[in-house]
């Protein structure tokens, strides 16, 4: 199972989320197809990890 | 010799002079009669010379123009990701914009191969390393490419005037048997295949599937995909039972007939020179440039791997001693959204502290520039200095941008 983790912004709004089993940075871009991987998953139900 | 005069009058009157050689060749010559002119000759081989401008008002048609081919990284020549790829249990992109969609216990090895028909060089191998033999409903294996709506709507699928399209490639196999290249459009509701037969063990075979085009269902036109090509290898249940050469709305893969390639461990299938154009016929394969392929790959992924144990990847500023440094680059191509960011095996460096990379944070790069926070493992960095991204004395380590279908 995929999992995420929510970046902390250096300022302003969240703009990316982390992929944990790669480490990968995905930008809310709508076209990005891992961001709208994630979408999915979040819309399966799960959570995300907090951002630290 | 036979020489025939067609004029239109006397000497210096214009005309045409035809002369048909020994040879069996022809010599179109225009002109006055003193001081005609050779305009055209054909010679008993049927190559023709033109010796002044060709102008065309109609279409102009031949089997080697430029542009001809749809589907990017073809031949198999571009391998930004490696070349070496096992084990594969889920979808996962391997040679440049070549996918293979897996599902099921079935498990495999996809190479770039140099065993390859003549006039090429590469080709991509599935080795089966993980049969297959008992198959669930939804497995599945199928070397995909997705389609860009940019790239292929002037086909014009879902209109009245769709055309239609043939897709051509060599294909090698020490499994004879029907196998099926399938189309299916990104919003799943409309799906075709269509059936090749390797006929011969280990031997290298061109085939050519042609598809009608699809006058309903809907198909993406901008930076999103359109329709996938699917080369299918294995289907369970619920991906076969298609007709063949038919429009359907669903999201099938294959007829019944299709073999299962995954039986056994012993099974290997190569494909390379592989083309989509719009025309009910097939034309020999429009082999590009290695740098216009490696460019039109790197609109959906960009990797520099290193070339030195410290090669410098992006250059940035020290946000914070012990958390983060803001990196940017360009990227060489206008990629097709937004990329995903995958550093791997870095460091930063200030002048006088190395911290290894250990995480990314916000990533802010746009269709033309790479940028992201970087996370290191330690501080001793100087707020405010300039700061390198370098490979960590590995010259494993890479950076990537990824914004695949």
């Amino acid at each position: 199972m995929e999992n995420y983790k929510l970046v902390n912004p250096s300022y302003g709004d969240p703009t990316s989320v982390n992929r944990l089993s790669d480490g990968a940075s995905i930008p809310f871009d709508p076209d990005n197809t891992d961001y709208q991987a994630y979408l999915e998953w979040v819309e399966e139900g799960n959570t995300p990890e907090a951002a630290d | 010799m036979t020489t025939s005069v067609i004029r239109a009058g006397g000497t210096g009157v214009a005309g045409v002079q035809t002369t048909g050689g020994d040879d069996g060749a022809l010599s179109l010559k225009v002109g006055p009669l003193d001081t005609t002119v050779e305009a055209l000759s054909i010679t008993s081989a049927g190559a023709a010379t033109l010796a002044s401008t060709l102008a065309v008002t109609g279409d102009l048609t031949a089997n080697n123009f430029a542009g001809r081919n749809l589907i990017i990284n073809g031949g198999m020549t571009i391998a930004q990701r490696g070349t070496s790829f096992a084990a594969i249990s889920s979808n996962t992109y391997t040679l440049d914009r070549w996918q293979l969609q897996a599902a099921g216990a079935g498990r495999c090895t996809i190479t770039q191969s140099t065993t390859a028909p003549n006039n090429f060089v590469y080709s991509t191998k599935v080795d089966v390393t993980t049969a297959d033999t008992s198959l669930g409903a939804t497995d599945l294996q199928s070397f995909t490419q997705r389609m860009e709506g940019n790239v292929v709507s002037q086909i014009g699928l879902g209109t009245s005037s769709a055309k239609s399209f043939t897709v051509s490639f060599w294909v090698r196999s020490n499994k004879t048997g029907i196998y099926c290249v399938s189309i299916r459009n990104a919003s799943g509701g409309r799906s075709i295949a269509s059936e090749y037969t390797i006929s011969s063990a280990d031997t290298w075979e061109h085939k050519e599937v042609t598809f009608s085009g699809d006058t309903t269902g809907s198909y993406n036109t901008g930076s999103t995909e359109a329709f996938n090509v699917n080369f299918v290898l294995l289907v369970g249940t619920n991906h076969d039972g298609k007709t063949a050469n038919t429009w359907e709305a669903n999201t099938t893969f294959a007829t019944d007939n299709q073999v299962n390639l995954f039986d056994n461990t012993s099974n290997e299938w190569y494909i390379t020179g592989v083309q989509l154009e719009i025309s009910s016929t097939t034309t020999e394969f429009e082999h590009q440039s290695f740098g216009k392929q490696l460019a039109l790959c790197q609109r959906y992924y960009f990797r520099e791997t290193a070339g030195a144990a410290f090669s410098g990847f992006a250059i940035g500023v020290v946000e914070s001693a012990t958390s983060s440094s803001g990196m940017m680059r360009g990227l060489p191509v206008t990629m097709r959204a937004g990329p995903s960011i995958i550093v791997s095996n870095c460091r930063l460096a200030d002048g006088s502290a190395f911290p290894a990379v250990t995480s990314l944070g916000t990533n802010w790069s746009s269709q033309t520039t790479w940028g992201v926070a970087v996370g290191a493992s330690a501080g001793g960095m100087t707020v405010g200095r300039a700061v390198m991204l370098q490979a960590n004395n590995n010259t494993a380590a890479y950076i990537a941008a990824d914004a695949e279908l």
